[in-house]
């Protein structure tokens, strides 16, 4: 049953013209941001190198996380018929669980589609295929935000769902705002500086503790209301 | 029908297509900012007014265009038809729905202009101009968003098909933004007007002016193509040509109106008052000096009133002492501006015929009248009309101008310039020009307050051994510079005279003049006159030289250009920097058909390192100049493109000159500075290279000619090659 609540809940969520926009926006702005700065090389390094795609999906991530907030909004509005689904036989926490990985499963589409671009764009320019050395960047740079922003999502709604649309505000002010390497939400400076520090040309792509615990830290921040509000809700 | 309107407009806005549509035309300005910049110019109304501006207007078009067609498509698409025509008049609720998309759009610039008031006010600061910013969202904006959702609603009556409609109406902005037929006519720029740039000092009124003639000959077009449209409404079940010619009988006044506003807006077009008609191929025109050996000017009085803001008009009278020394009659020839027209001549008081010869070329018109045998002849001129500017480019060069914020008026725009021999340099030349109040006018003579009129206040200009002068006139204040033995002044517009003082720009500049003057040699100018420094618009596209008048622009000013640390620490230094122009740059230009790093800008760098090591030591200028050269330059080098070259070729061309404009940016200016800093250790120190330097600014170079200097002319002066300063 949860598996067709899951369907349901995905296709109602893919399946509209906000999706669509949101899709449509983040393309145009990957493109953009692809052929006006990606395209010189972040920090000296080739375009398609790890550190030039880490910044490229920290370009994209908060429109990929108001994309996700945005989805969040879905299950928060008014139109929702909360009474009806709190009569039906489901398990609250698993209803709950399963409204989330909708949400994240559309969250992961968009960053997907938004990294599937820059591959392309890769291939096509440079005929260049060794995606898999993007792959760490690319979770570093996405997992934990999009984890913060799922829990930070779920939290403000369940208090009142125009609080979701504050918290794109925030998020999308947060990515502009210079902050230190560490906290940074988006990475740009750990990306933009951290590669001349290695003292050569091209270096491989290493991780900093200090980021590292910046990242899990946002996971954690992220995860703990998810499992909070689940755990209360299944009891 | 207004409470139709009301509830059709409601039922709008509460649609979520409508606000999308909002949306999109006010989330675009964003990416205009730095994203995707459509303008090139660094003005701050450029970067934060224009940029955004355009790309928003753009892309409201569009979707304003997409909204009408969801709209008018809506009955249609549900077979709702039955219903809605017996409840109300298919034409009627036509008409309410587009003038609603209208009242949408109108709201939607309101929306925006509160919106994006309080940023734009803070960026720009002191250059923000509450009628440019309405102009903006209100004549450029706004009526694109209605245009797109008339252009729209045209193809929907015609097409009854939406995908088509939009198809069309995006070919059609297009083709008149992208490709050389129609791009570069501002009166085919029905979406966002010809916008070369923006003026942050000098107001933009031509541009302005300009715009609103566009919109008012759109408005004509679009109204007549709607009202014809309307005609094509389907009716009893009738295709195209049969709805035509049933809405043809019934709705004739419709037909009629159509007409009239169709002719009105072509004649609109084709008498436009703004731009000349030089020739496209003017480059193969060959032209005609029309100046006469036995004619001579003993002297000339000019009246002007150029006082007219509202439209611009210009009107003056002129008298000429001319000899006749051919002892028969000749004919005098006049250019003057393509939109003047000369009222009547008296030639010794007799009435005489004046002649248009009729051919625009590049803002100039000849007339002429006859002379006759006499020695000493008077001939009195009237003249007056709007001026005009250039066609070329789609007349991009708003210069010439009369507003209320700037008065350009160049030689052939003051008055008619008789095509003949000043006598003597001792040739008296005045003119009596009546200036918008408040303005302060600068030319090659000098000027004189006269006096007050209630049309504002009246300049005496008086000059000798010329028969014409330019006169730009603005907000100037004046600055003595001192410091090169010659009297030099700076006039720059009054926005700026805290932000000058607050940087002591004075005294940086005067220390800039003294050191070229000192090192390199006096600026070369017309000796016994005053050499004056202005800050012009940014429609002249660069700075120029000419008699004892120099331009800078006024990016120059912006609060980024004087922020750029390549082009030196500070603001003040900055603008020394700019001051270096007028020995590197348009005292001698520096270029090389071969590097295309070697410009003025290298020279000026290091010129302005030396000046500041002069000023506050080595410490400062290594650690200010030398040090963030090298670091830029390493980092140049250390670029991937400049490592492995063979991924730029296999980029797109568009892509590899972006690229390539980046790496030529530093090599330009910390590169060639940084040569030169080595080319000076070698040839034995600054003397040395002060004194290289100082021979290559009063020579020039022998590659191109005096007026240019090479990289291979200053190597050669340096008795070095390419290799031995790294220039490889």
């Amino acid at each position: 049953m949860y598996k067709k609540i899951f369907r349901y809940e995905l296709r109602r969520l893919l399946w509209n013209r906000v999706f669509l926009g949101l899709l449509l926006i983040l393309l145009a702005y990957g493109w953009l941001t692809l052929i006006g700065e990606i395209l010189l090389g972040v920090a000296n390094t080739a375009p398609f190198s790890p550190w030039s795609f880490g910044s490229y999906c920290g370009k994209l991530l908060p429109v990929i996380c108001a994309g996700e907030l945005f989805f969040l909004t879905f299950f928060t509005g008014t139109r929702e018929c909360r009474v009806l689904a709190d009569a039906s036989p489901v398990d609250p926490g698993r209803y709950a669980a399963v409204r989330l990985g909708a949400v994240l499963a559309g969250t992961l589409l968009l960053s997907v589609c938004g990294a599937a671009l820059a591959l392309g764009f890769y291939g096509a320019v440079f005929g260049w295929m060794g995606f898999a050395s993007l792959a760490a960047p690319g979770l570093l740079v996405l997992v934990p935000a999009v984890v913060f922003c799922l829990g930070l999502g779920w939290m403000l709604g369940r208090i009142n769902g125009a609080l979701l649309y504050a918290a794109i505000a925030g998020i999308l002010l947060v990515s502009q705002l210079p902050m230190p390497a560490a906290v940074d939400f988006t990475l740009g400076t750990f990306f933009g500086t951290f590669p001349k520090t290695l003292g050569t040309m091209d270096p491989a792509f290493t991780v900093p503790p200090s980021i590292l615990w910046g990242r899990v830290g946002y996971t954690v921040a992220g995860g703990i209301p998810i499992l909070f509000l689940w755990r209360r809700r299944t009891k | 029908m207004r409470r139709l309107f009301r509830l059709e407009l409601r039922r709008l806005l509460q649609s979520p297509l409508t606000w999308l549509a909002a949306a999109v035309t006010l989330v675009l300005p964003l990416a205009g900012y730095s994203l995707f910049p459509l303008l090139s110019w660094t003005t701050m109304t450029t970067i934060y007014l224009a940029n955004p501006i355009s790309l928003g207007t753009l892309g409201g078009t569009l979707a304003f265009a997409a909204l009408t067609l969801y709209e008018l498509s809506r009955v249609r698409r549900f077979r709702m038809e039955a219903l809605t025509d017996s409840a109300v008049s298919t034409l009627a609720l036509t008409v309410l729905r587009v003038l609603s998309i209208i009242a949408c759009s109108l709201l939607t610039a309101v929306l925006g202009f509160a919106l994006y008031g309080p940023y734009t006010v803070w960026k720009l600061d002191l250059v923000f101009s509450l009628g440019d910013y309405a102009l903006c969202w209100f004549l450029v904006l706004f009526p694109a968003l209605a245009f797109g959702g008339i252009a729209a609603a045209v193809c929907d009556f015609i097409f009854q098909r939406a995908d088509v409609s939009f198809l069309a109406v995006t070919v059609f902005l297009l083709a008149c933004k992208v490709g050389n037929l129609w791009a570069e006519n501002p009166w085919w720029q029905w979406s966002l007007i010809k916008f070369p740039a923006m003026s942050d000092d000098f107001g933009n009124t031509l541009l302005f002016r300009i715009g609103a003639y566009s919109r008012l000959i759109w408005l004509c077009l679009f109204g007549g193509l709607f009202l014809l449209a309307m005609l094509c409404l389907r009716r009893y079940g009738k295709r195209l040509c049969g709805s035509f010619l049933l809405g043809l009988r019934r709705l004739w006044p419709c037909a009629l109106a159509a007409v009239c506003l169709l002719c009105g807006g072509g004649l609109l077009w084709r008498n436009q008052p703004f731009l000349d008609h030089t020739p496209a191929d003017w480059m193969s025109v060959e032209e005609v000096d029309y100046t006469s050996e036995v004619l001579h000017i003993t002297s000339t009085v000019i009246t002007a009133d150029a006082s007219d803001t509202l439209l611009g008009n210009v009107s003056g009278s002129a008298v000429y002492q001319i000899e006749n020394w051919s002892g028969e009659t000749q004919r005098l020839y006049f250019e003057m501006n393509p939109g003047y027209t000369i009222y009547s001549v008296k030639v010794n008081g007799q009435p005489a015929e004046a002649m248009d010869h009729g051919k625009d070329y590049i803002a100039g018109r000849y007339w002429s009248c006859e002379l006759p045998a006499d020695r000493e002849n008077t001939v009195e001129l009237a003249y007056g009309g709007m001026p005009q500017i250039w066609n070329v480019n789609g007349g991009a060069f708003y210069d010439t101008v009369v507003s209320r914020r700037y008065v350009d008026l160049n030689t052939k725009s003051i008055a008619p310039k008789p095509q003949a021999e000043i006598l003597s340099e001792d040739t008296p030349y005045s003119l009596e020009i009546t200036l918008p109040a408040g303005m302060t006018p600068v030319s090659e003579g000098t000027a004189e307050a006269v006096s007050t009129t209630d049309r504002g206040r009246v300049w005496s200009i008086q000059d000798t051994g010329r028969s014409a002068l330019s006169v730009y006139a603005a907000d100037f204040v004046k600055a003595d510079l001192e410091g090169g033995g010659i009297p030099i002044e700076f006039y720059f517009s009054e926005k700026h005279r805290e932000q000058l003082e607050s940087l002591n720009a004075v005294s940086s500049m005067e220390a800039a003049v003294a050191y070229c003057t000192e090192h390199y040699g006096p600026r070369t100018f017309e000796q016994g006159k005053p050499f004056k420094i202005l800050q012009l618009t940014e429609f002249q596209f660069g700075g120029f030289a000419s008699g004892n008048i120099s331009a800078t622009m006024e990016e120059s000013f912006t609060v980024e250009n004087l922020q750029d640390k390549e082009k030196g620490a500070s603001g003040a230094e900055v603008l020394a920097h700019e001051i270096i122009h007028q020995w590197w740059g348009l005292g001698v230009m520096l270029t090389d058909l071969e590097d295309p790093y070697w410009t003025s800008e290298g020279l000026t760098t290091y010129s302005t390192y030396r000046l500041m090591e002069e000023r506050y030591g080595e410490d400062y200028a290594r650690t200010h100049y030398l040090e963030p050269w090298e670091a830029a330059v390493e980092d140049s080098r250390n670029n991937f493109y400049v490592r492995h070259p063979e991924y730029l070729d296999r980029l797109p061309e568009r892509y590899r000159g972006d690229i390539q404009s980046t790496i030529q940016g530093v090599n330009q200016y910390s590169g060639t500075a940084l040569m030169i800093k080595r080319a000076e250790d070698l040839v034995g120190g600054r003397e040395a290279m002060d004194e290289i330097l100082s021979r290559l600014y009063r020579e020039g170079g022998t590659e191109l000619g005096p007026a240019y200097v090479t990289l291979n002319d200053f190597l050669n002066a340096c008795g070095l090659t390419k290799e031995a300063v790294g220039r490889v």
